[in-house]
């Protein structure tokens, strides 16, 4: 049953394929040429009915002269991942675009031409996505040459060419962002709009890349990346750390304690809810009911105290690290926690009643912002934003990890695919939380919560993916000699939706923009993640505010 | 032309306001468990503000200096056309005068919203016009059954005796919900909308004219709750008020502020922010309420 | 003044065939000397006549005026001629020119129907027959889409019958008694529709347009009836005034981006003028007010109509600051190019014209009783309006400048973060109004009675319509 989706492939592509191993139950790796990338790929996600999981490009040419581009597949409902591992060699730094006929590969493109300097042929839209306008052209950052201990000289005439539609005359341009008070992080959406009406959507992201995945291949040894892994996002830090351990432990074939994997559930929950009442009241503000932000926030902050008796820390909980997780949990405070989710059980849901029942509050979130089953499959959107869709998606069930494997939860569908259709996915997701939290706080099982982890091969290809709250985390690491990782990639969720964001904004009135943009819960650290930092002298520069001014360009 | 009592609502119009205000602020704030400002916030605003630096946006034009101040000078307009805490008013037949500044004195925020020059404060300002546009004939007609109902169009307190019944009735709960709407809060404060036009028309000011354009506001907001205290002490027996200061009038002009400032904060705490559609029709009722109260205060006999 | 005097008026129109600009100057001149002789000599001319002749001048401001036909139409104006005649004449004139620029078979059909059944009714002693041809030439319901075809290209002409329409109709009040709370009601009529369609403008044609038909709306409600005769009188002249500027204002802004506001703040190269259509606007908005206000003071003595129209009034008050702010601080797309823009002394004219009619709108409240006795009529309601608001905008202006000199702006900044330029978004510029034409779009889908009327008479062959007027006339005869 595991190879159907290989037997199907070769059938279908005979001679394209060029190899096949077996890195692991369930991961598959097939080798391709770079030529036959695009329709193997179109192939699999529109007719065998795949999920483009993530792609990452790899700088090999010290050892092999060349670059390594694997694209990760999934099937969900199988539980399988696919890597197909095509190769691009130095001197030829070109490759077929997939994106004409897959575009979710879009992102995934753009950055490997910016970041290892590998040229796309044929993508619609090259343009810069994570590096600023006045990153020289021809510097790149992912490249094992490019040490970052100095900021590069930057260029003096750096803009961005925006899309604009053909008769932009006819609309106003409304600039959206970088600051503005419905966004909390930095992105911008450049509107045209007719009257109230928006007639086209262009972005340009990049304001919070930080340079992580360089810093893990370069700084870190193995130990600490987790901590990173947790910087990578405010809010969902646990999920990354999890995710990169999850691979690394995969990739060492090492199992972590039972009880280490029970706390690792109650922790991952933990920050679910956290971050769907956070959601929760935040969504409640954009469209102005400002009742239901005090309120869901109120509850937010008993989870916060709950995090705080079990880790010692309201929100980024540096608990998990390869080989367990750092503390145990107490008998004395497990009764009181188990106590407090009763409380937050009972409060969220009197709260959930009081506000879905709103009148005002449904009217201005039904019908708002709809993303078809159709689109949703064709983008590989992932998390609440797809199961709203009627894409029922859930890596916790369908590639299961640590204990839930024994837990007992349900993942909620919705087929409307509007902004009500996800503020139902997500307010139920929660119910499910509090539930598993509950259940793995009952039911923790005795023992150590860390073992160490004896070896770790190097030069090995591991996958781990994790349900965070806003959708699948997908970490893939190339496991590296002495101690440091050889290549990270994080595929935060938010990065495979928010392309999904121009479709929905189309044609919805200028009021619902904040509302929908906000229903992605879009966590743009998390989609950008690259710095770079004097090393050398380790000091930090400030910028004076006329460079700053100059930079605007 | 009383002089003395014109100089009084002019005072009174710029210390009573940002006071009001602070004390919908507290109440908006226990209904949403929390603790609150203090009564006086809204005067620190104020004053925090005219403390600030004034910086024009690019390529403006003088407007931009002179909206806000007008916008806070026709509202203070306003009140010199009621009586407030006296049972005289200063101007003898303001009564549409006072409509008239209303109307302008939403107009002079849209346009100071255009003359910003930033596309939010456009779209900000040009919602801002619909809205007044949609709002104005409930608070018009509503108005107008009130100066029908006083039989002259001079809004001040003095008594008439006039009889309790459906139409005053019908014809204050338009009023109110009329000005509900008029007040440019959540769920009406479609212009402003923080959270999706950052601010709309106030979006590019600050410093001075930001506390002018909000006290402005503030004052505009007054002067449209101090209108309920109409349809009261017309209730009284002639002759029963003597003239200038009376505690009967601002003791009824202090519960009549109070009620409606406790419908807005329920307002503003029940319920998300309309778009225009909806908006609009709220409105329609509202406008559809006020004519009625109009019809049934000419049909029902004695009721004037 | 007699016939032979005033027959002077014709020499322009003869004038143009040699050359326009000549036949302007005259008209300009023989006007002047009319209104001289008029007022100096013991050859008096009546206040209608008077202010026919000042209108016509006035209206010369504008450059696409056609002398010839300005002329002609003061010449009927202002002429002595009996019953219904100077109506019907008119209706005739502008026929003709219409016909003689290939245009507009509508109104020559409504003219064709209108015109002999006036003459015979009025032959007949029913004098408010002619009620039709002052709605048609006024542009009230539901002539209101003949008269946007007309208005936008015989805007002075326009403006100039309509005044003599509703002279006539204010003259003959006793005639047109029976039909008179028809006039007021389609005068309130016509300020809504007005206001309905400058919302949904698409360029300053349309602009001016509506904003005769408010103007007109608020004249037409108060021509009729005696009791609003002050009333009447005082808003002719700002109704001319303001519509003269706006005329001229709008037709010398001739490109998409230099509109009166330019994405905010008064544009620098067109100060006058800006300020001009401001003052004009601000004018209308008092003038509509002022009448608010009559008409709820008389409806206060019992008479729930008058508060009605008095209502009405208001919400056009409103609403025509909406209209206002929405063509001025929005770009039409392609406006199509005007016919100059204003030169030095054509800018001092607008100024002169603007500030005179400031002057005239914000005149002290009891005046207007006055206004009842010009003519040598007097009033038979005394009115006493408030025309606070002027005192009030004075007291803003005032306070407003002391703030503005008090504060000291500090250095401009741009507000944009260098993805936005000004330069771009200016270039780039649409409808913002779209939420009205949602909200209202039942509203705006309602037919026009005239459409419909206007197609079936399109349809039927001209030679059987007027068989059927003669039948009627006969039966009118018989009966």
């Amino acid at each position: 049953m595991k190879n159907e989706i290989v037997d199907a492939l070769s059938e279908r592509f005979p001679g394209s394929i060029r190899g096949v191993t077996e890195l692991r139950e369930n991961l598959t790796l097939l080798e391709l040429g770079k030529e036959d990338v695009p329709r193997v790929v179109e192939y699999a996600l529109g007719s065998l009915g795949g999920t483009h999981m993530t792609m990452a490009g790899t700088d090999y040419t010290a050892s092999l002269d060349q670059y390594v581009i694997d694209h990760v597949l999934g099937w969900y409902d199988r539980g399988l991942l696919l890597v197909l591992r095509t190769r691009v060699q130095k001197g030829d730094e070109s490759f077929p675009s997939v994106t004409p006929l897959a575009p979710c590969a879009d992102w995934y493109e753009r950055e490997v031409k910016e970041s290892l300097g590998l040229t796309p042929v044929g993508h619609p839209n090259p343009r810069k996505l994570l590096l600023s306008d006045d990153w020289p052209d021809d510097l790149f950052p992912m490249r094992k040459g490019f040490k970052n201990e100095a900021p590069p000289p930057l260029r003096r005439d750096a803009g961005f060419t925006f899309n604009a539609p053909e008769d932009a005359g006819m609309f106003n341009i409304v600039p959206y962002g970088p600051y503005h008070f419905a966004i909390h992080e930095p992105i911008y959406f450049r509107f045209h709009v007719d009257g109230e009406r928006i007639a086209s959507v262009d972005l340009r992201a990049g304001f919070n890349h930080r340079g992580l995945e360089k810093i893990a291949e370069t700084r870190m040894t193995y130990e600490t990346v987790p901590f990173i892994a947790e910087r990578v996002c405010g809010i969902c830090g646990s999920v990354h750390a999890e995710a990169y351990t999850q691979a690394l432990e995969r990739a060492a074939g090492f199992e972590p304690p039972e009880r280490a994997k029970w706390i690792r559930v109650a922790i991952l929950e933990m920050e679910r809810i956290h971050s769907h009442l956070l959601w929760l009241g935040v969504a409640s503000h954009m469209v102005g009911f400002d009742s239901g932000l005090m309120q869901f926030w109120r509850v937010r902050d008993r989870i916060m105290f709950l995090a705080e008796l079990l880790t010692g820390n309201r929100k980024q909980y540096g608990m998990i690290v390869p080989g367990g997780v750092r503390r145990d949990i107490r008998e004395d405070k497990r009764e009181t926690a188990l106590r407090e989710v009763s409380t937050i059980l009972r409060e969220y849901e009197e709260l959930f009643d009081a506000a879905l029942r709103l009148g005002t509050l449904k009217a201005r979130l039904e019908g708002v912002g709809p993303l078809s089953e159709a689109d949703a499959r064709r983008l590989s959107v992932t998390g609440p934003l797809a199961r709203a869709s009627g894409v029922s998606m859930d890596a916790r069930r369908d590639y299961p990890y640590e204990a839930y494997g024994q837990l007992e939860f349900e993942t909620p569908v919705r087929g409307e695919g509007d902004v009500l259709a996800r503020t139902i996915v997500r307010a139920y997701d929660t119910f499910e939380s509090i539930k598993l939290v509950k259940q793995a706080l009952e039911n923790l099982p005795g023992g150590p919560v860390h073992a160490p982890i004896e070896y770790i091969p190097p030069d090995v290809t591991s996958m781990g993916l994790v349900e965070g709250p806003r959708g699948t985390d997908v970490h893939y690491l190339i496991t590296g000699g002495e101690d440091t990782v050889y290549r990270w990639r994080v595929r935060a969720p938010t990065y495979a939706n928010l392309p999904a964001a121009p479709l929905m904004l189309r044609g919805q009135t200028l009021a619902d923009a904040s509302v929908i943009i906000g229903s992605i819960d879009p966590c743009i650290s998390c989609a950008e993640r690259v710095i770079v930092v004097d090393e050398a002298s380790g000091r930090q520069r400030l910028v004076s505010g006329d460079e700053l001014r100059g930079w605007r360009a | 032309m009383n002089v003395a009592i014109l100089a009084l609502n002019v005072v009174l119009a710029i210390i009573a306001a940002p006071l009001i205000d602070g004390l919908r602020r507290v109440i908006t704030a226990r209904l949403q468990n929390r603790a609150g400002p203090p009564v006086t916030q809204s005067w620190h605003d104020i004053a925090k503000l005219l403390r600030k630096e004034t910086i024009p946006p690019e390529g403006a034009g003088f407007l931009v200096s002179v909206l806000p101040a007008l916008t806070l000078t026709l509202s203070i307009a306003m009140f010199a056309t009621i009586s407030t805490v006296t049972t005289q008013s200063p101007i003898e037949g303001g009564g549409i005068v006072f409509i008239e500044l209303a109307i302008l004195s939403a107009f002079v925020f849209a346009a100071a919203g255009s003359a910003s020059r930033n596309p939010y404060g456009v779209v900000g300002g040009s919602r801002e016009v619909i809205l007044a546009t949609l709002v104005e004939p409930s608070i018009i007609v509503s108005l107008t059954t009130l100066i029908v109902l006083r039989g002259s169009t001079t809004l001040d307190d003095a008594p008439i005796g006039l009889g309790f019944g459906v139409p005053l009735l019908v014809a204050a709960v338009a009023y109110l919900l009329s000005v509900l709407a008029e007040g440019g809060r959540i769920p009406f404060d479609v212009a402003e909308a923080e959270s999706e036009l950052s601010g709309g028309p106030l979006m590019e000011y600050g410093g001075p004219p930001l506390a002018a354009m909000k006290l402005g506001l503030y004052v505009r907001s007054l002067a449209l709750f101090s209108i309920p205290k109409f349809f009261l002490t017309a209730l009284l027996p002639p002759g029963s008020l003597g003239e200038g200061l009376s505690v009967t009038v601002i003791a009824l002009y202090l519960a009549s502020l109070l009620l409606c400032i406790i419908l807005v904060s329920l307002a503003e705490s029940l319920s998300a922010r309309f778009r225009l559609v909806e908006a609009s029709r709220f409105y329609a009722a509202v406008l559809a309420l006020s004519l009625v109260a109009l019809v049934l205060v000419y049909a029902v006999p004695g009721a004037r | 003044m007699e016939l032979a005097y005033l027959s002077i008026l014709a020499a322009p129109a003869l004038i143009q065939f040699y050359s326009r600009r000549i036949a302007r100057i005259v008209l300009a001149c023989v006007g002047a000397a009319l209104l001289l002789i008029g007022v100096t000599t013991s050859l008096t001319l009546q206040l209608p006549q008077m202010l026919i002749i000042f209108s016509s001048i006035i209206l010369l401001l504008d450059p696409a005026s056609d002398p010839r036909v300005l002329s002609l139409t003061t010449l009927v104006g202002v002429a002595p001629l009996p019953g219904n005649l100077p109506l019907t004449a008119l209706a005739l004139i502008l026929v003709a020119a219409l016909a003689a620029k290939k245009s507009h078979g509508r109104a020559a059909l409504y003219t064709l129907i209108t015109i002999p059944l006036t003459i015979i009714l009025g032959y007949l002693g029913y004098t408010f027959a002619a009620a039709p041809i002052v709605l048609m030439l006024v542009g009230a319901p539901p002539f209101q889409r003949w008269s946007t075809e007309l208005y936008a290209r015989y805007k002075s002409v326009g403006v100039l019958v309509a005044l003599i329409a509703l002279l006539n109709l204010n003259g003959q009040q006793a005639a047109f008694a029976p039909v008179a709370p028809l006039m007021t009601a389609l005068g309130a009529l016509m300020m809504a529709v007005g206001v309905f369609r400058g919302m949904k403008s698409r360029g300053f044609a349309d602009l001016f347009s509506t904003t005769h038909q408010i103007a007109f709306g608020l004249l037409l409600a108060s021509a009729s009836l005696g009791a609003l005769d002050a009333l009447f009188l005082y808003l002719l002249l700002p109704t001319v005034l303001s519509l003269a500027v706006i005329l001229r204002v709008h037709d010398g802004l001739p490109e998409k981006a230099s509109g009166l506001f330019e994405f905010g703040g008064l544009s620098t190269t067109m100060r006058v003028e800006a300020a001009s259509t401001l003052v004009t606007y601000l004018v209308l908005f008092t003038m509509l007010s002022l009448g608010a206000e009559v008409f709820v003071g008389i409806g206060l003595g019992g008479d729930v109509w008058f508060i009605a129209l008095g209502c009405t009034t208001l919400v056009a008050a409103a609403a025509s600051l909406a209209v206002f702010f929405r063509g001025y601080t929005l770009v039409f797309e392609g406006i199509p190019g005007g016919v100059a823009p204003t030169s030095g002394p054509q800018r001092i004219a607008v100024a002169a014209l603007s500030g005179g009619n400031a002057l005239i709108a914000l005149v002290p409240a009891w005046s207007l009783g006055a206004y009842s006795t010009i003519g040598g009529r007097v009033s038979t309601v005394a009115m006493e309006p408030l025309n606070v608001l002027l005192m009030l905008a004075l007291i803003a202006v005032a306070l407003s400048f002391t703030f503005t000199l008090g504060a000291k702006p500090g250095k401009a900044r741009s507000w944009t973060t260098g993805y936005a330029r000004i330069g771009e978004l200016q270039g780039s510029r649409g409808e913002v109004f779209t939420s009205w034409g949602e909200i209202f779009r039942p509203l705006y889908g309602v037919r026009v009675p005239d459409d419909g009327a206007a197609e079936a008479l399109g349809r039927t062959n001209p030679l059987i319509t007027l068989a059927a007027i003669a039948a009627l006339v006969i039966l009118g005869v018989l009966l």
